[in-house]
């Protein structure tokens, strides 16, 4: 049966890159749409595997590790992103070697975005071409490290926005503050997240993720309605913007409790 | 040393968060760091702006059972000084609030608001004559005619509280209010409803049956 994705067939995405694929090329599909979380405006994205990068000529980034092709297909973007055996292969002996248990200052940011999408996906995506192949990729990766990743970088992002709250509020800076403490609550958020589980590492899915587990998860529930209650309470008053702030100071220790405590469950 | 005195209630300062690196738990503001053990770690958990120090005492009572009463009291009580001292904690008229509580009251009632609109048999009246306190009267006298139906009914899970059932339906109001009524409506079979601000009643029709009855009645 050909299945499809965001009204683009299957064979009609591997009919975009025909010239491109042998027999042996993996190919999977991720990306907001594969996971559930998507809307019409969502791109497809496309991962293939080659032996070598220069044997692609025509891209729109050049990523070193990667190449990424754009496509147009049924008013629909599509982009196929292109790795090499070899920068995979460096990516995963790059996450075994992080230090996830010491994670300090230094380790803040050691993946950059397209390192983590595509650990992330590689996990979360449908495999539309040599299931083999595609497997033992996947077997170079450790989803609980990626995830335990994830987490500890978050965590240093939690404390820096916390402290800067702190101290715009300290010293008057109430509108930055404001900013910084929702930016706090959050990332805070993601945290909770990730001690459940989830590696998806975009912050513009943080609530199509909450609202999608809403009914089965009374924690996400209830961190929904603290976010949204926070954010819809916004005072006039300068006094009250003070409360505002610590409110989402004392909102973003509570979750960051809970994500501790569920992570401690979880080991 | 400034020293607490057993009736204190104590909060924890803004600038304070509590943190796990490599085993070892710590209190921070900013950049001092307090390293905790096992005792002042759970003393910090206790502190809530509501127990005094000495009730903070007795639930760690159990925690540490090896300790004669005695001695937890005044090792809470240095513990909690030692706080004090260090600028972690403050009495709450020093502290700003936490509104986590208030923001989401007005929130669950505005968005129950929203879904009690849907359902009213004149559209439009119902957001512009009423008073909030009527409101919130009449708000609270629906959804508890549900949680009833809701708790009657339920068998197979955990039964909701009255506040967790109210917290559920608003939250999911927040971003899919369609789906909310049409799940309300399926669930319950709400007709409509009504309200009579002289006779300080409302008018519910469901399930083949009116309920009529004033708004103060089983609040």
């Amino acid at each position: 049966m050909n299945e499809s994705i965001g009204g683009v067939h299957h064979d009609e995405i591997l009919d975009l890159i025909r010239n491109q694929v042998t027999e042996g090329t993996p190919v999977w599909i991720a990306g907001s749409l594969v996971e559930g979380i998507g809307n019409d405006s969502s791109d497809i994205d496309v991962y293939m595997v080659v032996e070598d990068l220069n044997t692609i000529k025509e891209f729109v980034t050049d990523g070193c590790r990667f190449k990424i092709q754009i496509h147009y297909f049924k008013s629909r973007r599509v982009d196929v992103e292109i790795w090499s055996y070899e920068s995979i292969d460096r990516l995963a002996s790059k996450i075994d070697s992080l230090q996830v248990d010491n994670a300090e200052n230094s380790f803040l940011d050691a993946l950059d975005e397209n390192e983590i999408d595509f650990a992330h996906r590689i996990f979360n995506c449908r495999v539309v071409r040599n299931t083999d192949a595609y497997a033992d990729i996947v077997d170079r990766f450790d989803r609980v490290k990626i995830n335990r990743y994830l987490f500890e970088n978050k965590r240093i992002y939690i404390d820096d926005s916390f402290d800067d709250t702190v101290g715009m509020l300290n010293s008057g800076n109430i509108s930055g503050a404001i900013r910084r403490s929702q930016e706090t609550l959050e990332f805070s958020i993601d945290l909770l997240l990730y001690s459940k589980g989830w590696t998806n590492p975009k912050n513009k899915h943080r609530f199509k993720i909450l609202e999608a587990i809403y009914e089965s998860d009374i924690d996400a529930r209830e961190v929904y309605l603290d976010y949204w209650s926070f954010m819809h309470n916004l005072p006039i008053n300068k006094y009250d913007k003070r409360d505002y702030v610590n409110t989402a100071l004392h909102l973003s220790e509570k979750m960051v409790e809970k994500a501790y405590c569920l992570r401690r469950e979880a080991v | 040393m400034t020293m607490v005195a057993l009736g204190d209630v104590l909060v924890k300062h803004h600038a304070v968060r509590r943190r796990v690196v490599n085993g070892d738990i710590f209190l921070i503001k900013l950049t001092d760091l307090c390293r905790l053990d096992e005792f002042s770690n759970s003393a910090w958990k206790l502190i809530n702006g509501k127990w005094s120090i000495f009730e903070i005492a007795n639930h760690l009572g159990p925690r540490f059972p090896s300790m004669a009463q005695h001695e937890v009291i005044e090792k809470t009580v240095l513990c909690l000084s030692e706080y004090l001292n260090l600028g972690y904690v403050l009495s709450p008229s020093d502290a700003l609030d936490n509104k986590s509580e208030v923001y989401k009251a007005l929130t669950v009632s505005k968005y129950l608001g929203s879904v009690m609109q849907v359902f009213y048999s004149q559209p439009g009246i119902w957001q512009k004559s009423i008073s909030e306190s009527f409101k919130e009267k009449l708000t609270v006298r629906f959804f508890r005619i549900l949680y009833e139906m809701y708790e009657s009914e339920i068998s197979d899970k955990p039964i909701e509280s009255e506040t967790e059932f109210r917290n559920r339906i608003a939250g999911k109001t927040i971003f899919n209010i369609d789906d909310t009524v049409s799940d309300l409506k399926n669930k319950y079979d709400i007709k409509g409803w009504r309200h009579d601000v002289d006779t300080h009643s409302i008018v519910i029709q469901y399930r083949g049956t009116v309920y009529s009855g004033d708004v103060d009645n089983r609040l």
